[in-house]
């Protein structure tokens, strides 16, 4: 048995293909989940009919026929009644760190919308920077797929992450119960991004929260006197490393904290990702996610 | 900082070495490195005063580390701050000479009171190891106090008094350098000149010079300005029979009708006040009444009211001599005076008019001429006409009376027998007639004065331009003369024959006229110039002048010691001097007659014997530059400094082990500061 494939950070340079590295990560991910309960979640088994003219004759249960002589086709569960809507961060404090914040959270999201794809779920995406953009409706059609990698590819990491109006619209057409992920590293203009989470819960939608995170903002190894610039604002400040070492990462983790408590407080799944580390764990938590539902 | 030498200056150029760290700094600054990053919201939470804070801990910290190394540069130069004129005070004893005006202006105001507060203040500022010597600036220096104790001159101080004299302060510097330049203890020297800076006394400070070793200070105690009238001089005119007095106004406001006095002897006489401009003097002459043959005191006041009283009297004292005893041997007495032979002489020589002429005049008949010069004993003179007859008694008497120090006069005329006056008279003439010589009736050969002994008592009086022309007297009749070995044409007539002829016999002196003693050969009796010339001859014969001595009129001084003359006769005498305090001194003088006074004080000083017999009578007077008070500011005095080393002991305390080593104390800080720099260092990079 192959080992379950992981992706590196120089994975993520490497390939600029979006759908290709989506299905290399999704298929090495199931692959390692070998006898795992997760499989046949999207075939659920619910009840036998009697053939009627014009079934698909593949759905026809053969066992039954051969101890009953009798033609039954098999029901299943209304497997493409999940509805996920991706909310991919692409403001300019994503373009940030080694590997990528980015890269990683776009790769997450093509994953993601791959792995949907296989259990055939409705899937949308939504893009918010400077401004909000959705990319996509949710539709779990073959095609979607395709459009899907193409707009994330698309994708530049760019603007400043604010309370956008459109966003705020666009959420509102929330009708349908769902599911909605949102991979951002929660850096925002205030608490636009918590305000967000917000609306999401007041649709009626179950939340994932993937914090993305640099090595270089979570360690903040840096040593000497440098000159930090806002990626987002282009605002700068002088700073010795050395001596606010300490101090930026009480702030940090107070930040991730805070953040942490907020999702507890609505009942929103939070995960904080590291970008040198694997997929596997958020997919994990997707479908975990996706199962409970 | 001021005086900081440095034994290894050269070292100092290791300071150079501090544009390192500051170049270290300033490239580490410029290397800030650009760093974009997702957000600056967990930067903007620092503190804006600890950036400012550590941007001041790096500046301190820098500024640690430079002058760490500025210390360390420094202390190897080996820095050193050389003995300070008050650090040598307080390291070692001071040697101070107080140089004090005593001069009499130091009376004037409250001078000597300043005078006294400064002494006072030198002293008590001593400590008992230091040595003070007092130096009275006087025309001569004079040590009041040798180097001592501050405590042995206190009780001088106390006793200390102005004097009346003047002040040289050059004088006192250079004793004072003088002493201090032989002392051989150590310390510190200083000098201190205390006076009231007048011009006079300061006229000679550019030619004293003090080595810097030696430290001056001047302590004036003159006011601004003090007004002061002053009688400046008082002399006597013997010719005039006055005083001449001099005033001067040494202020810039005009003295009006101030009062004078003349007291002669004590007995006032009135004399008319005194009116006299700003910064102008005047002269006035107080004739004197008719004063008798002896010393007489002439004093002269104003009631100036000034600061300065010691200069309103001055002092004079006046000799009036006994009158000279003149015997004139006349042989036609007359009823009518005029008609006598001797008229015009014994009329020139004693006056009817005064009795306070110089001579006495007595007549007598040739026949009775040496018997009075036996007996009396007391003439100078004896004046005689050309005689008709010669007592035989005559000649040895004149011999006599010359021999001993008597003056004898020969005129010539028409009746005397020349045979008999070559014979009688051959010892005693200084020239012996021939034969009668002139006509009268030929003016045009009338004889003049021409050549004569212009340096000579006889025309003594003659010597100034326009005092008299002694060639206009004619000459109508003369003798020929033959001039005996040993006598001296004083004058001669313009053909060369001889007129005046002169001779010393023993103590005496024998003068020839050739011409007669009235006018019946010469109208030189009838001339003004005749009664100078007269007296003239009579100084010479009788070799007494009647002017005072030069060495008599020489005018006392204040504080000056003085020899006074008393003449030779009272050469090792036993004397008495009165002071002008009634104070009584003995004296002895010397073999010259002179006696040695100190005349310390203005007055009269009275010198007499043992008999009380008045030998001379001195008046002593200020200083007349004592009376212009004007002063020098101290910033005024220039006082050349020498380079010249004072001696080994200022030497060692200048350059010497009194220096101040530094290094130690920089080595001090600088180990401070290392152990100083980590702990900042650290809390600037925590």
């Amino acid at each position: 048995m192959e080992p379950p494939q992981t992706i590196s950070p120089e994975l993520f340079d490497s390939l600029g293909d979006v759908s290709l590295i989506a299905r290399e990560v999704v298929e090495g991910f199931l692959g390692g989940l070998h006898r795992s309960p997760f499989l046949g979640y999207s075939t659920e088994f619910a009840s036998h009919r009697p053939y009627m003219q014009g079934d698909d004759l593949r759905q026809v249960d053969w066992k039954v026929w051969g101890r009953t002589d009798g033609l039954y086709v098999k029901q299943f569960e209304d497997d493409t009644n999940l509805c996920c809507q991706i909310f991919l961060d692409t403001s300019a404090s994503m373009n940030f760190g080694q590997p990528d914040k980015f890269v990683y959270a776009r790769t997450l999201a093509a994953a993601l919308a791959y792995l949907m794809s296989r259990q055939h779920d409705a899937s949308g995406l939504i893009l918010f920077g400077g401004m909000a953009v959705q990319a996509l409706p949710a539709r779990s059609n073959p095609d979607h797929l395709d459009e899907m990698f193409h707009q994330l590819a698309a994708a530049e990491p760019a603007g400043q992450t604010t309370a956008d109006v459109g966003l705020g619209q666009i959420v509102g057409t929330f009708t349908r119960s769902g599911l909605s992920v949102v991979i951002s590293d929660l850096f925002s203009n205030g608490d636009a991004i918590f305000e967000l989470l917000r609306q999401l819960r007041a649709q009626r939608q179950q939340v994932i929260v993937f914090h993305v995170l640099s090595p270089e903002e979570t360690d903040f190894k840096f040593e000497g006197d440098f000159l930090i610039e806002d990626c987002e604002s282009g605002e700068k400040i002088p700073v010795n490393a050395d001596s606010f070492r300490s101090d930026y990462l009480k702030s940090f983790n107070d930040f991730c904290r805070r953040a942490e408590l907020i999702c507890e407080t609505l009942e929103i799944d939070y995960q904080r990702l590291r970008t040198d580390e694997p997929l596997d764990r958020a997919l994990t938590i997707y479908l975990e996610e996706r199962m409970a539902r | 900082m001021p005086g900081l030498l440095f034994s290894n200056a050269a070292l100092l150029a290791g300071l150079g070495a501090l544009a390192f760290p500051v170049l270290i700094h300033l490239l580490l600054k410029q290397k800030r490195k650009p760093l974009h990053f997702s957000t600056i919201q967990f930067f903007q939470t620092r503190d804006e005063k600890t950036s400012q804070r550590r941007e001041l801990r790096n500046l301190i910290l820098l500024s640690m580390r430079l002058l760490l190394l500025a210390l360390l540069v420094l202390a190897f130069a080996r820095p050193y701050l050389p003995a300070s004129p008050g650090m040598i005070r307080e390291l070692q004893p001071r040697q101070i000479v107080l140089v004090l005006d005593r001069s009499a202006s130091m009376q004037a105001g409250n001078h000597w009171a300043k005078a006294k507060k400064f002494l006072d203040q030198a002293v008590s500022g001593l400590s008992a190891a230091d040595r003070v010597a007092l130096i009275d600036s006087g025309a001569s220096a004079e040590i009041i106090a040798p180097p001592g104790a501050p405590d042995t001159l206190k009780p001088i101080l106390q006793k200390l008094e102005p004097g009346f004299g003047t002040s040289d302060l050059a004088a006192g510097l250079k004793t004072a350098v003088r002493l201090l330049s032989h002392s051989n203890a150590g310390g510190t020297l200083q000098i201190e000149i205390i006076s009231d800076l007048q011009k006079s006394a300061c006229a000679r400070l550019a030619e004293a010079s003090v080595p810097k070793g030696i430290e001056l200070t001047i302590c004036p105690v003159a006011e601004s300005e003090t007004p002061n009238l002053a009688l400046t001089e008082l002399a006597w005119d013997h010719g005039q029979h006055a005083v001449v007095l001099r005033a001067n106004n040494y202020s810039l406001q005009m003295a009006n009708g101030v009062k004078m006095s003349l007291l002669v002897d004590g007995i006032p006489s009135v004399i008319p006040s005194l009116s006299l401009a700003a910064e102008t003097s005047t002269q006035l002459s107080l004739k004197l009444p008719g004063l008798d043959p002896g010393w007489h005191s002439v004093e002269t006041h104003i009631a100036a009211h000034d600061s300065f009283a010691l200069d309103d009297v001055r002092y004079e004292s006046i000799f009036i001599p006994k009158p000279l005893r003149v015997l004139c041997v006349e042989q036609r007495a007359s009823l009518r005076a005029f008609e006598e032979e001797t008229f015009f002489v014994a009329s020139a020589l004693a006056p009817e008019s005064t009795n306070e002429g110089p001579y006495v005049v007595e007549k007598t008949a040739p026949e009775d001429a040496a018997s009075k010069l036996a007996k009396a004993g007391n003439y100078v003179l004896v004046v005689l006409p050309g005689l008709r007859q010669i007592p035989p008694d005559l000649a040895p008497g004149l011999t006599k009376f010359v021999t001993k120090g008597g003056g004898v006069i020969f005129f010539l005329g028409e009746k005397l027998n020349p045979n008999r006056y070559n014979e009688d008279f051959h010892g005693l003439l200084p020239a012996l007639p021939g034969h009668v010589e002139g006509d009268e009736e030929q003016p045009e050969n009338f004889w003049h004065v021409r050549d004569y002994e212009r340096d000579g008592l006889i025309f003594a009086a003659f010597k100034e331009p326009d005092s008299g022309d002694v060639t206009l007297p004619e000459f109508r009749r003369r003798f020929t003369l033959t001039v005996m070995d040993g006598s001296r044409v004083e004058a001669s007539f313009n053909d060369c024959v001889p007129l005046i002829v002169s001779k010393n016999l023993g103590r005496g002196r024998v003068v020839l006229v050739n011409s007669s003693a009235d006018t019946s050969w010469t109208d030189w009796p009838k001339r003004k110039t005749f009664l100078p010339w007269l007296y003239g001859m009579a100084a010479n014969a009788t070799q007494r002048t009647l002017s005072p001595d030069a060495e008599d009129a020489t005018p006392f001084v204040a504080g000056f010691p003085a020899d006074v003359p008393l003449g030779a006769e009272a050469g090792k005498l036993a004397l008495q001097v009165r002071e002008p305090s009634n104070r009584e001194v003995s004296a002895m003088a010397d073999a010259q007659g002179k006696i040695s006074l100190s005349l310390e004080e203005p007055g009269f000083y009275s010198i007499h014997d043992t008999a009380g017999h008045e030998l001379r009578r001195v008046a002593v007077n200020l200083a007349a530059a004592e009376s212009d008070l004007q002063s020098f500011l101290p910033a005024e005095i220039t006082i050349p400094r020498t380079n010249d080393p004072p001696r080994a002991g200022v030497i060692a305390g200048v350059f010497g082990d009194d220096r101040r080593e530094l290094w130690h104390l920089l080595l001090l800080a600088a180990l401070g500061l290392v152990f100083f720099e980590p702990l900042l260092a650290n809390r600037c990079y925590a």
